[in-house]
């Protein structure tokens, strides 16, 4: 079809195409990122401890609802974990014991894989009760095989 | 300049590069502490395990039945071969020869009716070959598991029944055609004066094979069937005759293989065994519908020579063993070109 | 459809499937296994890999064969995979960026392998085939050496512990069976996973649509006859080469979803045996070289899954042994390639040696018909 320029209107055509063309590259740019924001998934932990410096006391026991999610009930000293997708979250607890605050909401940063919530901290109307958290990832020497020529069903030539 | 233009042209890029590859591959050596002569020892040893198997190609090329994928049918062929020869306990020269003379009559009989097959399907031989090869090969996995053998050295321990999935040739024929005159010079180098003259031997009379009268009536058909038709020769029944030539020369191959590598193998082991004795046929210089003995010559010793001097030179190099990588690429690379060259219907 | 059912001439146009069916329903009993746990099997197994089947249909109509260059897209669709899971996009989130990542990979190699085929008129079967050996060796080369070392990659977990190249397995969890459990229906004591075969059945619908199109009839009078076509102003080379791009899309796509189902990926096999089995499915389901219906695919799948399944039990019943089951099942999948192409070459001749013989009054070749979805 490209090679074929209609009777005069060949330049129309191309700045059409052109058109078309960048469209769906700006489509398909503009999808990736949506879908790259709404699914990044990050590791949220949720600790219900004391502070170290006793800044805030453990609950003795407190329902945390994150998002739309189920609530989780929680005890002094626990600590759990939630898979979550997308950057932005609200949390929100409900307790007996009495708290500054009960409902907050965080961002976590598009690089971060997990980030671990304190509820005391949020309770008390801290407003960094969240921070990053890094695993340090041990080098595992189980599955280190590189692949092998041996491979029963390998399915490519061997000599 | 020009007939060097002319002669690349003709011979293909890939090969000259190829060809060019290798040589830089001795020169570094030493380099980078490969020791040259185990490496030439390698490579003859190797050129010799798998050269049968690419003449084994070499009929079915000329009377234009494509490239040979089902090359696996021969190589079960041979399989009976040595396995039967082991159960009846044959030894040393015995052992060899006599595998060879029990392999020849099946290979003669699967080559009769896999032709047969490939007459029914002119201009698709090589996909239907491929698939041909491989359903053989599993089924013949299944007999390996079933048939009746019994000879220990053969059989499942634990069971006594079952062929194992390799099995040592290191007390029946072992290195028996390697070590036959083999030369040895200095510490690292041994020549297997025995299998190379073996392997010659079957060139020579693949050779002679194709200046009789049934040899030139096969390439006839091979370059143009309708005027072999008018000059009286039967098509279908030169075919035959190449299919059943390159099944029994697949037989020989593996036993030669074998013999050298020290051990059967069974079960799937055979499935891809045409690939990389196509891709030695290729770089030597055939093309889908012309080959000849110095291909089968050139290009194994081209190809096993990359094979053997790529994981040892690359990887002292780089530090890492990226030979797999380059076997594969190099090897389908040039079956690729092959397959996608116009073919030239003069010469 | 007054035409009186001719038992002979059905058996005759359908050998490999008869011939499994008979064979699925000796080993079937045999096997011992409880019709729940096969039916549910095979559910699974129809979401699982009817797609990838499915990307075998457009070249087949253009005339090109089985599409054995359909690894590529299979390839495409694990690079995808392995960078969603890097970055951790999980759900159902993490397919679909799978597949946009794997979107441009596979045109890109689609068009490659199409321009490939085109050079290698009459044995694009062949050539597919050791395509898909050649990029297989690419692919090694990308995941292996340059993740990691030249194109960045974030996760230690997915990372060899030399500092580059993709671990054997990646760990799928962040996106396994997310599709299939997006509408997971469960009656009559199976589970159906709805969403999965919702994608399916818009592919279906895509099939039966684009066939109607000016771009499908193209393809389909190419598949019938490349001369006259050309002759007729369709560009067959840029036609040929879209059907192959479209397929190496839908095989990206399809292994996709093929692997939210495993959960695992075996980086370096998982591709390998995509083309073989796809081929073997379209086959058995009594498609031909020239001519692959909707149905066929799901026949196919079926058939071909239910001898998976029953084959090792059955063995491992009558042999004692469960490898001689699988072995049967290999030889019989490889066997009904070769039988598959086998039957269409023969007849292919055979309608030619009549034309040629001048006998011919019906000018409607039985292979061609075009095929009725």
């Amino acid at each position: 079809m490209s090679d074929k320029p209609k009777n005069g209107n060949g330049a129309a055509v191309r700045t059409r195409r052109f058109v078309v063309r960048a469209a769906i590259v700006a489509v398909y740019l503009a999808l990736s990122v949506f879908v790259f924001l709404n699914g990044r998934g990050h590791t949220l932990l949720i600790d219900n401890k004391t502070l170290p410096d006793g800044g805030a006391q453990a609950f003795r026991r407190v329902k945390v609802f994150i998002d739309g999610q189920d609530p989780l009930e929680m005890y002094a000293r626990d600590r759990e974990l939630v898979k979550l997708t997308g950057q932005t979250h609200r949390v929100r607890i409900e307790t007996q014991e009495g708290a500054t605050r009960l409902e907050a909401s965080f961002r976590i940063d598009l690089k971060t894989d997990m980030v671990l919530l304190s509820i005391p901290k949020m309770a008390a109307g801290a407003d960094d009760f969240w921070e990053p958290f890094v695993v340090v990832y041990e080098k595992q020497s189980r599955d280190e095989e590189l692949p092998s020529l041996d491979d029963p069903v390998l399915l490519e030539p061997t000599l | 300049m020009r007939n060097f233009k002319e002669f690349a042209a003709d011979f293909g890029w890939p090969r000259i590069i190829i060809f060019f590859f290798l040589i830089a591959l001795f020169i570094g050596a030493p380099f980078v502490g490969v020791s040259v002569s185990t490496s030439f020892s390698d490579v003859f040893n190797r050129f010799g395990q798998n050269a049968i198997l690419v003449l084994a190609l070499v009929p079915m090329v000329q009377s234009g039945c494509g490239l040979n994928f089902g090359l696996p049918v021969g190589i079960i062929a041979g399989l009976l071969g040595s396995t039967l020869a082991m159960q009846f306990g044959l030894t040393g020269w015995f052992g060899f020869f006599g595998a060879v003379a029990i392999c020849l009559p099946f290979a003669a009989l699967f080559g009769w009716l896999y032709g047969l097959l490939l007459n029914k399907v002119k201009g698709e031989e090589m996909t239907i070959a491929m698939y041909v090869g491989f359903s053989l090969v599993t089924f013949f996995s299944i007999l390996w598991l079933l048939l009746p053998y019994s000879s220990p050295a053969m059989v499942w321990g634990y069971t006594g029944r079952g062929l194992r999935t390799t099995i040592t040739l290191e007390n029946f024929w072992g290195k028996i055609l390697n070590n036959f005159l083999a030369v040895r010079i200095g510490q690292n180098f041994t020549f297997p004066t025995g299998m190379i003259l073996f392997v010659a031997l079957c060139a020579f009379l693949v050779y002679l094979f194709f200046r009789t009268k049934t040899g030139t009536a096969m390439t006839a058909v091979g370059s143009n069937a309708d005027f072999a038709r008018a000059g009286g020769v039967s098509s279908d029944k030169m075919r035959t005759v190449s299919v059943m030539l390159s099944t029994m020369l697949g037989a020989v191959g593996i036993l030669v293989y074998q013999q050298s590598f020290g051990f059967i193998q069974l079960y799937q082991a055979p499935l891809f065994m045409a690939f990389p004795a196509i891709a030695a046929l290729l770089i030597g210089g055939a093309s889908v519908n012309k080959a000849s003995m110095v291909n089968v010559l050139v290009g194994t010793l081209l190809f096993q020579g990359i094979l053997t001097m790529t994981p040892s030179v690359i990887n002292s190099v780089l530090q890492t063993d990226m030979s797999e990588v380059i076997r594969i690429v190099l090897s389908n690379g040039m079956i690729l070109y092959a397959l996608t060259r116009k073919t030239k219907v003069s010469k | 459809m007054t035409k009186k059912f001719d038992f002979k001439r059905f058996v005759d146009d359908n050998v490999v499937v008869v011939i499994f069916l008979v064979l699925t329903a000796i080993a079937t009993p045999i096997s011992g296994l409880s019709a729940n746990y096969i039916l549910q099997d095979i559910f699974t197994r129809i979401g699982r890999n009817s797609f990838l089947v499915f990307s075998l249909i457009l070249p087949i109509m253009a005339g090109m064969g089985i599409n054995f260059g359909m690894v590529l897209g299979a390839m495409a669709g694990q690079l995808g995979l392995i960078w969603a899971v890097d970055w951790n996009i999980s759900g159902v989130w993490g397919l679909g960026f799978g597949v946009l990542i794997g979107l441009p990979i596979a045109i890109g190699l689609g068009i490659v392998c199409g321009s490939v085929l085109n050079r290698a008129k009459g044995r694009e079967m062949a050539t597919g085939y050791i395509l898909g050996f050649f990029m297989d060796g690419v692919y090694q080369f990308v995941v292996l050496y340059l993740m990691g070392a030249i194109i960045p990659m974030r996760s230690a977990a997915l990372t060899l512990s030399r500092g580059y190249g993709v671990r054997n397995t990646v760990n799928l969890d962040s996106v396994r069976q997310s599709l299939d459990k997006l509408l997971m229906v469960k009656a009559f004591g199976l589970n159906f996973p709805i969403a999965t075969y919702l994608v399916i059945a818009l592919l279906c619908v895509f099939i039966i649509w684009f066939r109607k199109t000016k771009l499908g009839q193209d393809m389909r009078a190419i598949g019938q006859d490349q001369p006259v076509s050309n002759a007729s102003g369709i560009p067959v080379e840029k036609t040929r080469i879209i059907a192959i791009v479209m397929s190496t899309v839908l095989a990206m796509i399809g292994q996709i979803i093929f692997l939210q189902n495993m959960g695992n990926m075996a980086t370096y096999n998982a591709h390998r045996q995509t083309g073989f089995f796809a081929a073997a499915a379209i086959l058995v389901g009594g498609a031909s070289v020239t001519k692959a219906t909707i149905p066929n695919v799901f026949v196919g799948v079926v058939l071909l899954h239910l001898m998976y399944i029953v084959m090792p039990r059955a063995g491992a019943q009558l042999f004692g042994s469960a490898q001689i089951g699988e072995y049967f099942r290999d030889a019989f999948s490889y066997g009904a390639i070769a039988l598959a192409l086998v039957l269409h070459a023969w007849r292919k001749r055979r309608g030619v040696a009549i034309d040629r013989a001048g006998m011919r009054q019906n000018t409607v070749d039985p292979d061609a018909k075009g095929g009725v979805v």
